[in-house]
């Protein structure tokens, strides 16, 4: 069983997108723990090549790869987890650029590096309301909400959502982030927000700071 | 290491161009000729035809005697390390790098002074050189002032022997008896005369003297090299206003004088023997009276010359990333870039010019690094537009269709590294993190650069009896001490 364990954990790091579905599936015919396959296999490869990209090892291209990957198993592994038996802890965020602004390739690059180090992303889009995207935030009851601008006419979008959490009294149980081209560590602190990073692998780093989640 | 493709050089001249230039430089040394400093050289040009007045020492060249020797089949140079991977193939069509050279003076690299270059100073040079991704070939950077003036040459090149595995370009040679001493040190690393003539892990570079002059000493130097089999460099650079006239054309013209002149009379004497059109053809800055090393004037004669020798069907070197500047930084960076862009897509076999500043006098170790980045991101100039079905991709863009993301594509993975200049030293981050990490300017990352490069082992050692050979031929150059 440790075989295919080590194996899915190989498939991450080799990115073997177009192959690891039916390697996931041979594994749970011969008697794998799903959880495990997950845990020790899938989820330790994303890790390493995580660490690998941190080092500057790995360009950005392998490490979504190598997260497809890890997608394409869980997806034949997460339904036969015996219901109860799952007890991760999945930090969920909610992302989206907020409206009147329709930039989202540095959002794209944050939900992507976010799901790469076991974050569950839930990516809402462009040009989306303030409601919109709070009302969102708890149904999924997501623990992290970033938001981002790349335009200054459309910056003060990020302070109305921030405003209108504290006023519904959803932080600081909730946190927020911010990003975007304009975006300064001082603009920031200005509207209230939980931070921001200069680019996608600093947003990681401050998302599980937030969250109390490990490395 | 390979040289560099062009996929699309970028010549200056055109056809007519080379035609007009090339006949008035033969027409030049049929009529006005060229002082020849060489008794030998002169006997030798007697023989083949050329009129010779003894006391002038003027030669005047008959034109079919030059068609003649540039009929002839050329002799392919092949810049041989002690190395074999890194060997430069001259092959006229890859383009190939090299330090900048005999600088008299360094920046200290501890405390920034400005002070006479040392052994240990070249030793460094050569060490940082050994890890550049583009440097096929190494020219001692620095001079060892260190050693008395007679010796130094012998010191330079025994301490480049011991530091790099790279083949040694190397401008030296004022005398006959200097260049068989020099000869004798290549033979001792190459394992004898036989097996240098066979890969000659050495060439030599001999300058004219602009306008229209070719020592005596240098030329001499040239025959015994030759003979040898040892490439030689005919290095050529009269200066635009001063010594040649102010328009390129003109001092192109000059330089292809002198460079006939001394191509005519090497084969000559030796018919087979390897030989480098050299040039470093800048203009004399009228307001300072400095040589202008960083010009764009540089960067084109570069090309001129290079496109010109190939017509001749011989590799050209040129000078190229140079700079007038002081100190490291932006005017250092301003001067190296178009010039160096220009030599490059024009084609150059050798350039001649990474890591010294005010004007080729100064070391400065992390400018090594500096001229390296910007070699490979000149490089991917270079490597242009790939246009086929795998580069256009269309099954990958309806793979991913519209609104996706084409990270997660192994067609990206397979082609990034092809596809996009990846920086070294250049820092892409934003503002926040550079900030954090210390705000650190592109030398100060350049000299982290040369600090892991020194602490790096030393690769091809020579053998100890090697080193010893030639230490008793530098001692044997020492001026004897009078008591």
């Amino acid at each position: 069983m440790d075989d295919y364990i080590a194996q899915l954990k190989k498939a991450v790091i080799d990115y073997d997108m177009e192959g690891v579905s039916k390697l996931a599936q041979e594994a749970l015919d011969h008697g794998m723990d799903p959880l495990q396959g997950i845990e020790n296999g899938l989820a330790a490869g994303i890790r390493e090549v995580g660490q690998r990209f941190g080092a500057g090892e790995l360009f950005l291209p392998e490490l979504v790869m190598a997260a497809e990957t890890m997608r394409a198993g869980a997806a034949v592994l997460e339904p036969r987890v015996p219901k109860g038996s799952d007890t991760r802890t999945v930090h969920r965020v909610v992302l989206a650029t907020v409206q009147d602004d329709i930039h989202e390739i540095g959002k794209n690059l944050v939900a992507t590096m976010l799901t790469a180090n076991g974050f569950d992303v839930v990516d809402l889009g462009v040009n989306q309301p303030s409601e919109t995207i709070l009302k969102k935030a708890q149904e999924v009851n997501a623990e992290l909400v970033g938001v981002s601008a790349l335009m200054t006419t459309s910056m003060p979008r990020m302070k109305e959502v921030i405003s209108s959490a504290q006023a519904k009294g959803l932080c600081p149980k909730q946190k927020f982030i911010v990003g975007g081209a304009p975006v300064t560590e001082q603009y920031a602190k200005e509207i209230g927000s939980d931070g921001t990073a200069g680019d996608a692998s600093g947003a990681v780093r401050l998302a599980r700071q937030l969250v109390g989640a490990k490395e | 290491m390979s040289g560099i493709s062009i996929r699309r050089p970028y010549p200056v001249l055109g056809n007519d161009d080379i035609d007009q230039i090339h006949a008035a430089a033969v027409r030049g040394l049929e009529r006005i000729g060229v002082r020849i400093g060489t008794a030998q050289g002169r006997q030798i040009l007697k023989r083949a035809g050329a009129t010779v007045d003894e006391r002038t020492q003027v030669v005047k060249f008959p034109s079919a005697l030059v068609e003649e020797i540039l009929r002839k089949p050329r002799a392919h140079v092949v810049l041989y390390g002690r190395d074999p991977s890194q060997d430069a193939d001259l092959d006229l069509s890859h383009v190939h790098l090299c330090n900048d050279g005999t600088g008299p003076l360094t920046l200290d690299f501890e405390t920034g002074e400005r002070r006479p270059s040392t052994s240990t100073d070249l030793a460094n040079s050569a060490r940082v050189s050994n890890v550049l991704d583009n440097l096929h070939v190494f020219w001692p950077m620095v001079t060892a002032m260190d050693y008395p003036p007679e010796s130094r040459i012998y010191a330079d090149l025994k301490v480049s022997f011991m530091n790099t595995p790279k083949h040694i370009l190397y401008a030296s040679g004022a005398s006959g008896d200097e260049a068989r001493r020099l000869k004798a040190m290549g033979a001792a690393v190459a394992g004898g005369e036989k097996e240098l003539r066979k890969r000659p892990i050495m060439s030599s570079v001999q300058t004219t003297i602009a306008p229209l002059q070719l020592d005596g000493g240098m030329m001499d130097a040239a025959f015994v090299f030759g003979e040898a089999g040892i490439p030689i460099a005919i290095f050529t650079m009269p200066t635009p206003g001063a010594t040649g006239p102010v328009t390129l054309a003109g001092s192109v013209t000059v330089a292809a004088m002198e460079f006939l002149a001394g191509l005519t009379m090497t084969r000559l004497a030796n018919p087979g023997c390897p030989v480098i059109w050299g040039c470093g053809v800048t203009p004399l800055d009228m307001k300072t009276t400095t040589r202008a090393g960083g010009s764009p004037e540089h960067g084109l004669t570069g090309v001129a010359i290079t496109q010109l020798a190939h017509s001749f069907g011989v590799p050209s070197l040129v000078g190229g990333f140079d700079t007038t500047a002081s100190v490291p930084g932006t005017q250092a960076v301003l001067e190296a870039f178009p010039q160096g862009l220009s030599v490059v897509l024009g084609g150059a076999d050798l350039i001649v010019g990474l890591g010294l500043l005010e004007d080729a006098k100064t070391l400065a170790l992390e400018q090594l690094f500096i001229h390296d980045e910007m070699v490979n991101m000149i490089r991917r100039l270079a490597d242009g537009i790939v246009v086929n079905d795998e580069t256009i991709a269309m099954d990958v863009i309806e793979k991913v269709g519209i609104g996706k993301t084409f990270l997660g594509q192994r067609h990206t993975m397979e082609h990034l590294h092809s596809e996009h200049f990846i920086p070294k030293l250049i820092d892409r981050r934003s503002f926040d993190l550079w900030s954090r990490d210390g705000r650190k300017s592109v030398e100060d990352r350049a000299r982290d650069m040369v600090r892991a490069a020194l602490a790096k082992p030393l690769s091809h050692p020579l053998d100890p009896k090697v080193v010893q050979e030639l230490d008793a031929i530098v001692q044997g150059s020492m001026p004897v001490a009078t008591a």
